[in-house]
């Protein structure tokens, strides 16, 4: 909420949770990121910013393997999680998705009734053996979220009935019930009102409690808010990575001093 | 001069006086906007063309109104010369022992509908007969029809003549005759002069201040509003052709015994029925044999088309790559091109045989059956189904997809848990679509389901024939069976008037759904 906060922020180093080394992606014959290096810190919140294109979204989007349900991206590099490197052909995208969650840029709830929303993960990964145990992952998780209250009397409602707030924070439950070890997120204030977002920011903020946190974000006032550390992309390549305290008030590369004043993007 | 004025010659001069119309008024607006320019509201070529539908349109207009009137004009003054106390519209004094005087009435109603029917078919016949030069109006004036059979005389050359002539017959259609001759000149003559009036008057209007822009446009949007109305046109008409027949029968046979009937024997194929009181077979026109047959194969249909034309809706859109999509969608689009006929032969001599020799003919004693006609019916709906729901599915927002797999859930989760959920309103509504296909379907089960011409009670076998709706009614008007103006052929009218608001209600129930569907994403 406060710029004025980040000084005081802990940057006590913490332990790396996911690793990138040289990645590389291919769209066809597009070479959409160039050489990124990024170590992301668990119970850390990480921003990625840049202007629109930059490739900020395109590499989150390797964090989990979403890209491979594109046919024409090609990701070359390491990209380690926990020293493992996800891009190993033992690796499983769809356990390896379980691990690393993802909330989108437009809330995205299933057409089904909020219960079973944030069910789905639970249930198809078997998390629950009973359904009070369902029941108990299910109100935590829209705890979590900070929806809770507002839905516990209506959980049979259909998700899609919420207001845009509501929903992205469904989504954001719906990916806290499996129990990710990173969550990963993709503009989730981008359609939401400035009271929504503030909601989600305080989240964010305390989903970093467990979870190490990825935000993609167009608004720097957001990454400044939220995160520890912050990476700058443009043009495809990985500009600065750093304390977010150090990018906002004293960047090395003057590209990034430009983006952050406004002049270029 | 009267062979001369047919709708053909009017056509042809609209269509001169049409093009010269265009050219005279466009030569005409540009002389008048030469002498003063820039003050004209239209351009010449829209007065040009303000000319051509002021000579065409009325015209046009009338000449369909007209073509599609005669006939009920006609009809309703032939009804109205019939003679009340001409014997070919009583009913004979020895059946109207034990009826009631309403029953006699319903029967007089129907002897005068078919008697209208017989006349006019008359009048067509002697026409033809004139046109082959075989006598001339005045040597027809002379015909007796109970002196020389005439019928026999109309048949030698080769007219339809249903039954034979009486005298009352030939006197109302002579009479017949003449009205329609006066018509048939009548119209053209109101149309041309409609041409003509429309012609000179909008040449006349051409003027700096007149509006022709605004005229032709209005013109053009009322064309739009026709073309796009003509299919309702169409499915009214085809509606009040089949219902008048129908409620003939109804009211004749009584709603509930046809609607509720469990055995169908037409008169003209006697088995077992009982005899009726005038001592004539009497015919049994139940519905419920019909239908159960046409439900049955339709069922047996769904359940090969439905799980199959899913499956492929899920592999082509979910799993297939784009060059196994590239080939698989449009080789599935294909066969719903076959012509059904094909697939019933496909039916008869491949199906039928193979299933006969798999269950034994002790099961299965024709090769026509339910299930011969069935199967093929349902791998006919197998692209429908699936060109439908493939549709269906992917409309489904990639963010569910993205959603679901970004949880970590399996493709195939994805597809069983949130896709087909998700699009499962539009996948009833593909599947509706289909039942209604498959209720009005004709060709393969006329080859594949059986065709008993009378049938007691539902069979339960499905390797055993059945009847269907639109077999009887191709099998009636086909010509097989009894006379064409008999209560067997009205009967084919309210099956047809039936079948046709059992598909009216599955197409608006499927519309629904679809609708209801469609809402969720927009």
């Amino acid at each position: 909420m406060n710029d004025m906060r980040l000084t005081e922020r802990d940057v006590n180093t913490k332990e790396i949770k996911i690793e990138a080394r040289q990645v590389q992606v291919f769209y066809g014959t597009t070479h959409a990121l160039k050489d990124v290096d990024v170590e992301i810190e668990d119970k850390t919140v990480t921003a990625f910013i840049g202007p629109s294109g930059c490739g900020k979204s395109t590499f989150l989007r390797c964090l989990n393997r979403m890209n491979d349900t594109i046919d024409v991206c090609r990701v070359q590099g390491d990209i380690l999680l926990d020293g493992e490197d996800i891009y190993d052909k033992r690796v499983d995208p769809v356990q390896l998705r379980a691990k690393v969650g993802m909330v989108f840029q437009k809330p995205n709830p299933f057409p089904k009734s909020i219960y079973d929303n944030v069910a789905y993960g639970p249930k198809i990964h078997g998390l629950a053996r009973t359904k009070v145990e369902l029941d108990e992952v299910v109100e935590s998780s829209l705890r979590r979220a900070a929806l809770w209250n507002e839905v516990k009397d209506r959980l049979d409602a259909p998700g899609t009935g919420l207001s845009g707030g509501q929903q992205q924070r469904l989504c954001i439950a719906r990916a806290v019930a499996t129990s990710p070890e990173v969550l990963l997120m993709d503009e989730p204030c981008s359609a939401l009102d400035p009271i929504a977002t503030a909601q989600v920011e305080e989240l964010i903020d305390e989903l970093r409690q467990s979870y190490s946190v990825v935000i993609v974000t167009h608004s720097m006032q957001q990454a400044a808010r939220v995160s520890q550390k912050t990476a700058f992309f443009h043009l495809g390549n990985l500009v600065e990575f750093g304390e977010t305290s150090k990018i906002f008030t004293n960047p090395e590369d003057p590209r990034t001093e430009s983006y952050i004043t406004g002049r270029i993007g | 001069m009267g062979a001369f004025l047919t709708f053909p010659v009017v056509l042809l001069v609209i269509f001169v006086l049409a093009v010269a119309g265009y050219l005279l008024g466009y030569r005409r607006a540009r002389t008048l906007s030469e002498a003063a320019p820039r003050s004209m509201h239209s351009r010449p070529n829209q007065h040009g063309w303000h000319v051509v539908f002021a000579t065409v349109a009325p015209a046009v207009l009338f000449i369909i109104v007209w073509v599609f009137s005669t006939g009920v004009v006609s009809n309703i003054y032939a009804n109205a010369i019939i003679p009340d106390e001409l014997q070919d519209v009583q009913v004979p004094l020895q059946q109207r022992e034990g009826l009631t005087e309403r029953e006699i009435e319903i029967r007089e109603e129907v002897l005068r509908t078919q008697f209208v029917a017989t006349v006019k078919g008359l009048a067509v016949a002697i026409d033809g007969y004139i046109a082959n030069g075989n006598a001339n109006e005045a040597d027809i004036e002379r015909w007796r029809a109970d002196l020389a059979p005439l019928q026999d005389r109309l048949r030698a050359d080769g007219q339809v003549v249903r039954s034979s002539v009486t005298q009352g017959m030939l006197t109302v259609a002579q009479d017949l005759r003449r009205f329609n001759a006066r018509m048939a000149t009548a119209g053209p003559l109101v149309a041309l002069a409609l041409t003509v009036f429309g012609f000179v008057l909008a040449l006349r209007a051409i003027s700096l201040d007149f509006r022709a822009r605004t005229v032709v446009e209005r013109w053009i949007v009322g064309f739009l509003i026709f073309a796009s109305t003509m299919a309702i046109l169409t499915t009214i008409a085809i509606l009040s052709a089949i219902t008048v027949p129908s409620i003939t029968f109804f009211r004749e046979y009584g709603f509930f015994n046809f609607l509720f009937g469990m055995a169908w024997a037409p008169a003209g194929d006697v088995a077992g029925i009982p005899e009726g009181r005038d001592g004539q077979y009497e015919s049994v026109l139940g519905f419920l044999p019909l239908i159960w047959g046409t439900l049955y194969i339709s069922l047996v249909a769904l359940l090969v088309a439905v799980p199959l034309g899913l499956l492929a809706a899920v592999y082509l859109s979910e799993f297939a790559s784009k060059w196994a999509r590239a080939w698989v969608k449009p080789a599935l689009e294909i066969l719903a091109g076959v012509p059904t006929i094909v697939y019933g032969i496909f039916a008869l001599i491949t199906i039928g045989p193979f299933l006969q020799a798999v269950v034994g003919a002790t099961v299965m004693p024709n090769t026509v059956s339910v299930m011969t006609a069935g199967v093929v019916m349902g791998m006919m709906l197998v692209p429908f189904v699936s060109s439908l729901s493939d549709d269906v599915i992917n409309a489904v927002p990639q963010a569910m997809r993205d959603g679901s797999l970004g949880l970590g859930a399996t493709q195939a989760e994805t597809v069983t848990k949130v896709i087909l959920p998700a699009a499962l309103p539009g996948i009833v509504g593909a599947v509706v679509l289909a039942a209604s296909r498959a209720i009005g379907e004709t060709m393969i089960v006329v080859l594949a389901a059986g065709a008993l011409s009378n049938v007691q009670g539902l069979e339960p076998n499905p390797f055993g024939a059945v009847v269907t709706v639109t077999t009887r009614i191709v099998a009636v008007l086909t010509g097989e069976g009894s006379g064409f103006d008999s209560i067997d052929v009205l009967a084919v009218f309210a099956l047809a008037f039936t079948l046709f608001f059992i598909t009216l209600g599955l197409n608006l129930l499927a519309q629904r759904m679809v609708a209801k569907y469609r809402e969720q994403y927009d």
